[in-house]
């Protein structure tokens, strides 16, 4: 994982620590609804400046609608992905102020549900069984709030995610109240061997799944279109002979939350190459299922395909 | 000694040069050649950190138990031969 590429990404400005604690401030000192329509305002306005995310959103939800609606004219077809990246960033607002909330001093109870749906008895049977288990999501819906729907289900997990992000201290807060065990991985190339070890030893284990920071990944097809997703899931789940669970934390408006747990992906085979790119693509077959039906939670703003479908002008959002 | 020296190098070379599939004969390795510089050696990565802890472990039977002593052990051909030794596995 090269920090520079996450930075290249994540560069915004919005996403520094002052807005984090900002947000907490308002989550923790005023009624609800203060908070959403505070953040209603700013979405509006990040959605107005971010040129290139609003593109790169734009970029992948159109493909997304091209392959699951392929009758659609392209005029409507523009319309639509404008609409939804538009409600995207709005949703996106929304997810700040629950994981404000999250990090925050309410009482969860008072705050969130969750409702458990899918394959859990799966999970259940393959830890009775001794083994590890990596579950593995997509920047779709609340992640954060999946650690805690499994933490809350009774199962430790150990969450893992890049370290160097302004909104770091946040996520530690969330971990602590969640009840999540946290490893942080950055440019150092050994940072991963505690995700490994743990998955060993039999520890349940989730990190996200669908976007390559760095060379070492796998074009799949995704949503009709090669696309490149990152090796290291499937390469952890082989070597430590663990299932993949893809898991999604769903909503349909805030804090009421779907924790969707779907059915193993064992990554098996005589070949080990081989056996990594089938997982991989199975992997991103559940993704798809999950992001078309749930697109204007997908906060995917970093064009997904090699080539954006629209030409993009060198614009900045930084 | 010595030859059970040399054979365990090649063990070694073989076996990092398969799970991290370089593209270079396991020969071509050098002893005291840097693995994680790509100025200086192969260049691997933290996907190939992890095969080669497994590996490792595997087959000669050692436990990289945490971090340090990754950093510390898989530094190079020379230092991977000489954590085997001095765990008694070799």
């Amino acid at each position: 994982m090269k920090n520079d590429a996450l930075w290249a990404h994540s560069r915004h400005f919005l996403n520094v620590r002052p807005v984090y604690a900002l947000g907490e401030w308002l989550g923790d000192s005023w009624p609800l609804f203060v908070g959403y329509a505070a953040t209603w305002w700013v979405a509006e306005a990040a959605c107005f400046l971010s040129p290139r995310l609003t593109r790169g959103l734009q970029a992948n939800i159109q493909q997304v609608l091209r392959a699951t609606q392929p009758g659609l004219p392209p005029a409507q077809l523009k319309r639509k992905a404008r609409s939804l990246a538009h409600r995207t960033f709005i949703n996106r607002g929304f997810w700040f102020v629950d994981l404000s909330l999250m990090a925050g001093r309410r009482r969860f109870e008072d705050c969130f549900s969750f409702e458990m749906e899918g394959n859990w008895a799966a999970l259940t049977r393959a830890r009775a069984a001794g083994r590890g288990a990596l579950i593995v999501s997509a920047h779709l819906g609340n992640w954060f709030s999946g650690g805690i729907a499994v933490a809350r289900h009774g199962i430790p997990v150990r969450t893992v995610m890049y370290r160097n992000h302004a909104g770091d201290f946040m996520d530690q807060k969330v971990a602590k109240r969640g009840n999540l065990r946290q490893t942080f991985v950055d440019d150092d190339p050994f940072s991963m061997m505690e995700v490994v070890r743990a998955l060993r030893e039999g520890e349940v284990v989730a990190m996200l799944g669908d976007k390559p920071w760095d060379a070492r990944s796998i074009e799949v097809p995704f949503f009709g279109r090669p696309a490149k997703f990152p090796l290291g899931t499937v390469k952890l789940a082989r070597l430590a002979q663990v299932p993949i669970f893809p898991a999604f934390c769903v909503y349909d408006r805030p804090r009421r939350f779907h924790a969707i747990l779907c059915d193993p992906i064992e990554v098996t085979g005589n070949d080990p190459e081989q056996a990594e790119r089938d997982a991989l693509a199975a992997l991103a077959r559940v993704m798809e299922k999950y992001i078309a039906a749930h697109l204007d939670i997908w906060f995917n703003f970093t064009p997904v395909w090699e080539e954006p479908v629209e030409s993009s002008s060198p614009a900045s959002d930084s | 000694m010595a030859d059970n020296d040399a054979a365990l190098r090649q063990r070694v070379k073989g076996m990092i040069v398969l799970c991290c599939r370089l593209k270079i004969l396991p020969a071509e390795l050098k002893d005291d050649q840097e693995l994680f510089d790509p100025a200086k050696g192969p260049g691997l990565d933290s996907i190939d950190v992890l095969e080669l802890v497994v590996n490792l472990e595997r087959e000669f039977g050692v436990v990289i138990p945490d971090r340090e002593t990754g950093q510390k052990v898989l530094r190079s051909v020379n230092t991977i031969v000489e954590f085997i030794h001095t765990s008694g596995k070799a």
